[in-house]
């Protein structure tokens, strides 16, 4: 906005200044030996009779009063000349570059979104100090945060220079505003000056998170942005290292056996959720030590019968079988065999074996 | 036996111990059939198995030809410590389909008619398809089992099996029993 009313100004200027060129021109060319009229108003200064002499004397520097910056230099420089200003402007009062107090201040229309936590979204920044697309990029990581990690983090937006008013701090913020039962992380970020970031945590980051841990994250996350010259860049940079020192802050706590509960399921307290208090099949078969044991005992000995059972079955088909001797007398004059077993027919395919037991074969049947 | 020599002769007669009169078994049958034999000899080696089968056309009684036939064969392919008192003959009559089994002195106490048709009716399904390698291999691994059964009962007790079979231990030694391997399994007194 301002840029465009520059812009606006300086061409207005050039026309003006072009204009009066054209009209001096026409009056060179309508008469070029004329005397321009002049104003009384615009008439020169003339020198005074004191001044002259001053002047001569060397005491009075003309233009001293414009560079007075000049004259500081001549005043510090060795040749130790002595130059003394204009006596009206020695009697000014000295003012404060108003720009500069002026870029100090947070406008009053910006301290409400300043002094209450946000009612969307995880980044702050009323004044606008980022533009449009790069105001979305950063709050869509911080998006991303959220949703990957148990301590939220809002950041809030200032400019460099700026100050916040009295009475009001990042602690007083968090501790009005945001939940102690959450984890939370605020910080006030100043643009183009990120050594001067602040970070306060929650209650409930601050009880499990030892402090050494907790200053770890906004150091490394300064010592980040400041490796950028960019404003931007630099917030950039902080934010993602804030972001891993965060995350990193989770592992801790959690190697540590503590408990960062934020809603977010892995870090659900055991007490509190009735599923991870159920033991799992193992756990419970650990627990059980008659039904391990039986297993255990089970798993051993059920391949060693299985091996013990093929050995036997190998065993007997490679075993031999030898019979007492034995002596009797002979039946029917047989001097072998008097050992007269069954006998089957196989004429019939649907008649049992036992229907078909018979000596007499089909052909004397016939007869 | 005498009526037996009567019928069929009284001549002894020189055998394998596998003998496809009929001729039911091709070539490449008749060794893994041998093969059979051979591994029922070295499961148990004081018992032979043989095997006759042929096609007759006026037997009257196949139980009484196999009786006269384990009695007068000489098995030329059967060692001289396997007796014809230690063999089982199954013979098998392709024309009339019928099969019979006669044993030996030495199993009478551990086969009988029953145990011996049971053996038998085993390999029933395949003798009625003409399968007679299938068939007479199964009726070998049944007569395997019982065989088994009884050297069991044998080793439990010897002398009550004995008796049943009517004999008695010839020597009963201190080693007498399931270990003791003898030339001669059954001796008869003549």
């Amino acid at each position: 906005m301002k840029r465009w009313f520059a812009f606006f100004c300086a061409g207005m200027i050039s026309l003006l200044v072009a204009q009066t060129f054209e009209e001096d021109a026409q009056a060179f060319e309508e008469d070029p030996l004329a005397e321009p009229e002049v104003d009384a108003s615009e008439e020169l200064p003339e020198w005074n009779e004191e001044e002259l002499n001053a002047l001569e004397s060397g005491d009075y520097i003309p233009g001293s009063s414009l560079i007075g910056r000049l004259a500081r230099e001549v005043l510090d420089s060795e040749t130790q000349e002595v130059i003394e200003l204009d006596p009206a402007i020695r009697g000014l009062p000295e003012e404060d570059p108003k720009s500069g107090e002026w870029s100090k201040v947070i406008g009053r229309e910006f301290l409400p979104a300043y002094s209450s936590k946000p009612a969307n979204g995880y980044l702050v920044d009323p004044q606008e100090l980022l533009a449009t697309q790069e105001f979305r990029d950063r709050e869509a990581f911080l998006n991303y945060h959220a949703r990957d990690t148990v301590i939220n983090c809002y950041l809030y937006l200032f400019d460099g220079p700026q100050e916040l008013p009295e009475g009001e701090s990042l602690e007083r913020l968090v501790e009005t505003k945001f939940e102690a039962d959450k984890s939370s992380a605020v910080i006030f970020y100043f643009m183009g000056d990120p050594g001067r970031s602040e970070l306060v945590f929650s209650n409930r980051v601050v009880e499990a998170v030892r402090e050494e841990e907790r200053e770890k994250v906004l150091r490394l996350a300064i010592e980040d942005a400041l490796e950028k010259s960019d404003p931007t860049s630099q917030l950039d940079s902080f934010s993602m290292q804030l972001s891993m020192g965060l995350k990193r802050l989770e592992e801790v706590v959690t190697k540590e056996g503590g408990s960062l509960y934020g809603g977010k399921s892995f870090l659900i307290l055991e007490e509190i959720n009735p599923l991870l208090n159920q033991p799992s099949l193992w756990e419970k078969l650990i627990l059980n030590q008659a039904l391990f044991y039986s297993l255990l005992g089970l798993a051993v000995l059920l391949p060693a019968a299985l091996l013990g059972f093929m050995g036997r079955l190998i065993a007997n088909k490679r075993r031999v079988y030898v019979f007492p001797v034995a002596e009797g007398s002979l039946v029917l004059d047989a001097p072998h065999a008097a050992g007269v077993g069954g006998v089957l027919s196989f004429v019939s395919a649907t008649a049992p074996p036992s229907k078909q037991q018979r000596d007499v074969p089909d052909y004397l049947q016939k007869m | 036996m005498e009526h037996a020599d009567e019928v069929f002769g009284t001549k002894d007669i020189k055998l394998k111990k596998f003998s496809d009169v009929a001729g039911v078994f091709r070539m490449k049958d008749r060794e893994p059939m041998r093969k059979v034999l051979e591994d029922f000899e070295t499961k148990f080696p004081q018992l032979f198995v043989s095997i006759y089968l042929s096609a007759f056309e006026d037997l009257n009684s196949l139980r009484q030809y196999g009786f006269w036939m384990l009695n007068r064969t000489n098995y030329v392919d059967v060692d001289s410590q396997r007796p014809n008192a230690t063999g089982i003959l199954i013979l098998v009559d392709v024309n009339a389909k019928s099969a019979s089994i006669t044993y030996g002195y030495a199993l009478m106490p551990y086969l009988n008619e029953s145990s011996t048709f049971e053996a038998l009716s085993a390999g029933h399904p395949m003798f009625l398809q003409g399968d007679y390698r299938g068939a007479l291999k199964a009726v070998i691994q049944k007569l395997e089992s019982l065989l088994i059964k009884g050297w069991r009962r044998v080793s439990r007790d010897p002398e009550t099996v004995l008796a049943a079979g009517g004999q008695k231990l010839k020597d009963a030694g201190p080693d007498q029993g399931e270990i003791r391997v003898a030339g001669t399994l059954g001796e008869v007194e003549g």
